[in-house]
């Protein structure tokens, strides 16, 4: 009777144990070999190349690359960042230890971030096959399960954690801390619908020159970059009065000081630098009408007020680039994948392709009132729609693969996006020195702060974006609107789109 | 004396005319000036966007990050060699270049049989289907977007030509092939609108002459009507080419591959999240509107007939 007791209760106990194994690792016994991965991305020109050259090397890791070898080489174009096919030799024997199992992937530009974002919520709607891969902002990924019941992505915490295929502790450790948490969703459990492969962040664009112009003629009392509001506004306002001696003659705009770019991810910036957030994680509300943003906004309102900053008259052309570039503009903030264009526009060029920089210019950090800085770290991530547990595998190798250290920093110097592991950084120098811009941003990422990843930030951004306009745009000598009660009223509308995207 | 007196008459009489003539011709010439000096002026501001256009297409990248009116260098003609490998011009020219003529045959076919139709044949209802018709202009694209796009994969019903293949032939969904591209534009209610106006205003007596002769209504429309409406059809052509040609939110949405992306593909590859190429985008501008361009020119005497004809205004 014992005997049949305790058989019972080692079967019982199996039984239960078991499955408990194998939900461990749903992936254990799955085998990618063969697979074919579809990479939807929004890359064009330079970047989008050196993309395809990535994905190249990845599909046929063991073919003799570089110029020696017709089949395989690479013909150069004019907006090619680097050497194509010095690249691909360099990466192929990083290919060849992830891409072990035949594994071919096909990457194609599908639009910009928003068009992609489009194309996969009317494929979800219409319950159309997802590609494999995708690039995505954490709020795209929110909104992708909320549209589907929580069925578009996997948790790809099961591939990151999985005894089989996952990542070891030490690589998970080179991650910056913050990043590698974003693509977590507290909302969805703490399932992770994203892995960081780039990051962009906004920055403060500067005139070097022109600040240390104002310096040397007593218009400003300190050196260098402003670090504070108050030194940021000092400036701003010296620059409107006291135009730059290397300004183009011919330049549209009059001088300014700052050119106010109407985005939420300038607002999150802003509210950052003054110690607020714009989300409460812990409760799920926007809080866009906290002390901080109040503040924030009050100070950019009374820059408008009294001449030192205007909103950019055309943000679809780039204007703050365009009049930055002339020298018209002392501070401009962007995003720092903006670092090429802007250095485009700092630059003349003598005709045959070499730039001559007209001026000196940074990039930095967004002038603050905490005691470090805070800065906006955004980006898109890249996500695994369901599919088969073998392309899923097959997809997760290829974007271990985009996330490995070799890959990251070779992205990072050719598209001058943010790696998100700082081991890149060992193998960044040579990026470092040719731009600046790129090195003096570069550790402001350990400050790291996010806009939140939840459902229907989108339209959040557009309701945030129409306060900016009523906030900022008021003619000349009149009495702007009054800061608190639009935030307030902001504030009620966001929390009325987050409810309608939560039930 | 008599003939003094006759010359001071003929003065008297002559002078307050020569006057009034002076003071007419000054005003006809401030007139005149005024109406020139207008038009040149909004010729100059219509112009001036082209000109902008192509004088950034022969800038370097720098000066046109910068937004100059003119080059400061050497003019960079190798912008447009590098805007047509860049950007695949060859193969997205090629594909626009199909998907325009296999949409405007459609257009033609169905404008013309049921612009016919609405504005020839009594039939019960005409009136309201009519204005049934029309009304669909009012609705805006991003409305039908999602309808649309169901329909396409075949999640409305069943898409008999679809699916797989490159052409015509194949399942049920027509997602990423040139039918998705083709098929939904070939019924063009403007189209439709503009031959009907035409076809209203062809004489009876011509219908009555054609029916005696024993022609029914297709033969008529094919002998006697599309003759007469060839400035209208070319207007329903040259106005359906644009839109052919122009499109681009619709082709993103409904195509993966390069297969038969179109032409204004090609230059959202100069235009990235953080900036854009505007030399290599000009220069790929310049070349996406030539074929208008050249349309245009040579039908521009059609065209504006058929405008005038059919009682379209601007």
């Amino acid at each position: 009777m014992f005997k049949k007791v305790m058989l019972f209760l080692i079967i019982i106990l199996a039984l239960g144990i078991l499955p408990t194994f194998a939900q461990d690792d749903p992936y254990a016994d799955v085998d990618p070999s063969g697979q074919t991965v579809t990479f939807w991305h929004n890359h064009t020109g330079g970047r989008a190349r050196v993309l395809d050259t990535i994905v190249r090397v990845f599909n046929n890791p063991t073919a003799t690359w570089g110029a020696e070898n017709t089949e395989f080489f690479i013909a150069p174009e004019t907006s090619d960042p680097v050497d194509l096919n010095a690249l691909a030799v360099a990466l192929a024997p990083v290919a060849a230890e992830y891409n072990t199992y035949g594994i071919t992937v096909e990457a194609s530009n599908q639009g910009s971030y928003g068009e992609i974002f489009e194309k996969i919520r009317l494929a979800i709607g219409a319950n159309e096959a997802l590609p494999n891969l995708t690039v995505a902002y954490q709020n795209q990924a929110a909104t992708y399960q909320f549209d589907s019941a929580g069925e578009a992505l996997i948790d790809m915490n099961l591939l990151v954690n999985s005894p089989t295929w996952g990542m070891a502790e030490e690589e998970i450790a080179q991650f910056f801390a913050g990043i590698w948490q974003s693509d977590v969703f507290p909302t969805f459990g703490g399932e992770r619908y994203g892995f960081p492969v780039q990051r962009s962040m906004e920055v403060l664009y500067f005139n070097v020159d022109w600040l240390a112009e104002l310096f040397a003629n007593g218009h400003i009392s300190f050196e260098g970059a402003p670090t504070t509001p108050d030194q940021f506004r000092e400036a701003a306002c010296a620059a409107a009065a006291n135009p730059f001696s290397g300004a183009e003659v011919d330049a549209p705009e009059s001088s300014m000081g700052y050119e106010i770019a109407l985005s939420a991810s300038n607002f999150a910036a802003w509210t950052f630098a003054f110690g607020g957030d714009i989300f409460d994680y812990e409760n799920n509300a926007y809080t866009l009408n906290t002390a901080a943003s109040v503040e924030a906004m009050t100070f950019i309102q009374g820059l408008v007020a009294d001449g030192c900053a205007r909103i950019q008259t055309d943000p679809g052309a780039f204007t703050a680039q365009r009049n930055f570039g002339l020298g018209t503009t002392m501070f401009a903030m962007q995003s720092s994948s903006g670092i090429p264009f802007f250095q485009l526009a700092a630059s003349r060029d003598l005709g045959d392709g070499t730039l001559e920089p007209r001026f000196n210019w940074s990039a930095g950090e967004i002038p603050h009132t905490t005691e470090t800085p805070v800065m906006n770290l955004y980006g898109a991530s890249v996500s695994i729609p369901v599919s088969t547990p073998e392309q899923e595998v097959a997809t997760w190798i290829f974007v271990k693969f985009l996330g490995s250290q070799e890959v990251m920093a070779i992205w990072g110097d050719a598209a001058n996006y943010f790696p998100t592991r700082a081991d890149a950084a060992e193998l960044l120098d040579a990026t470092f020195e040719r731009i600046p811009a790129y090195a003096a941003t570069f550790p402001l990422l350990q400050y790291a702060s996010k806009e939140p990843g939840v459902p229907g930030y989108d339209p959040v951004r557009n309701e945030i974006q129409n306060t900016m306009v009523l906030l900022w745009d008021f003619p000349a000598g009149e009495t702007p609107e009054e800061v608190a009660p639009l935030l307030d009223a902001l504030n009620e509308n966001a929390n009325i789109i987050l409810s309608e995207f939560s039930n | 004396m008599v003939d003094k007196v006759q010359a001071q008459s003929m003065t008297a009489t002559y002078q307050p005319s020569m006057v009034n003539y002076r003071h007419f011709s000054v005003r006809k010439v401030i007139g005149k000036t005024a109406l020139y000096g207008t038009l040149i002026f909004f010729a100059i501001l219509s112009l001036l966007p082209f000109f902008w256009m192509i004088s950034t297409s022969l800038m370097t990248a720098s000066d046109a990050q910068v937004g100059r009116l003119v080059p400061t260098t050497a003019l960079q003609f190798q912008n447009y060699g590098v805007a047509w490998d860049e950007g695949n011009f060859g193969k997205y020219f090629m594909n626009s270049v199909i998907i325009a003529v296999v949409t405007l045959m459609g257009v033609v076919v169905t404008s013309v049989l049921a612009g016919y139709a609405f504005a020839r044949i009594k039939f019960y209802g005409r009136n309201v289907i009519f204005t049934m018709l029309l009304a669909t202009i009012m609705v805006p694209d991003t409305v039908t977007l999602v309808p649309n796009y169901l329909t396409i994969r075949g999640n409305i019903f069943p898409l008999p030509l679809g699916d797989q293949s490159v052409w015509f032939v194949g399942g049920n969904s027509w997602y990423d092939l040139l039918s998705a591209l083709t098929i939904p534009f070939m019924g063009s209610v403007f189209g439709i609108f503009l031959l009907r106006q035409f076809f209203a205003t062809i004489p009876d007596e011509l219908w009555d002459a054609a029916r005696i002769d024993g022609a029914g209504h297709l033969r008529f429309l094919i002998t006697v009507c599309l003759p007469i409406a060839r400035p209208a059809v070319v207007t329903v052509v040259l106005i359906g080419f644009v839109g052919s040609w122009n499109s681009f939110m619709w082709p993103i949405i409904i195509t993966e591959s390069e297969t038969w992306r179109p032409l204004m593909m090609a230059l959202n590859n100069f235009i990235e999240d953080a900036g854009s190429r505007t030399h290599l985008l000009m220069a790929g501008a310049c070349i996406t509107i030539l074929p208008i361009m050249i349309i245009y020119f040579f039908a521009q005497k059609t065209f504006t007939q058929g405008v005038a004809t059919s009682g379209l205004k601007g």
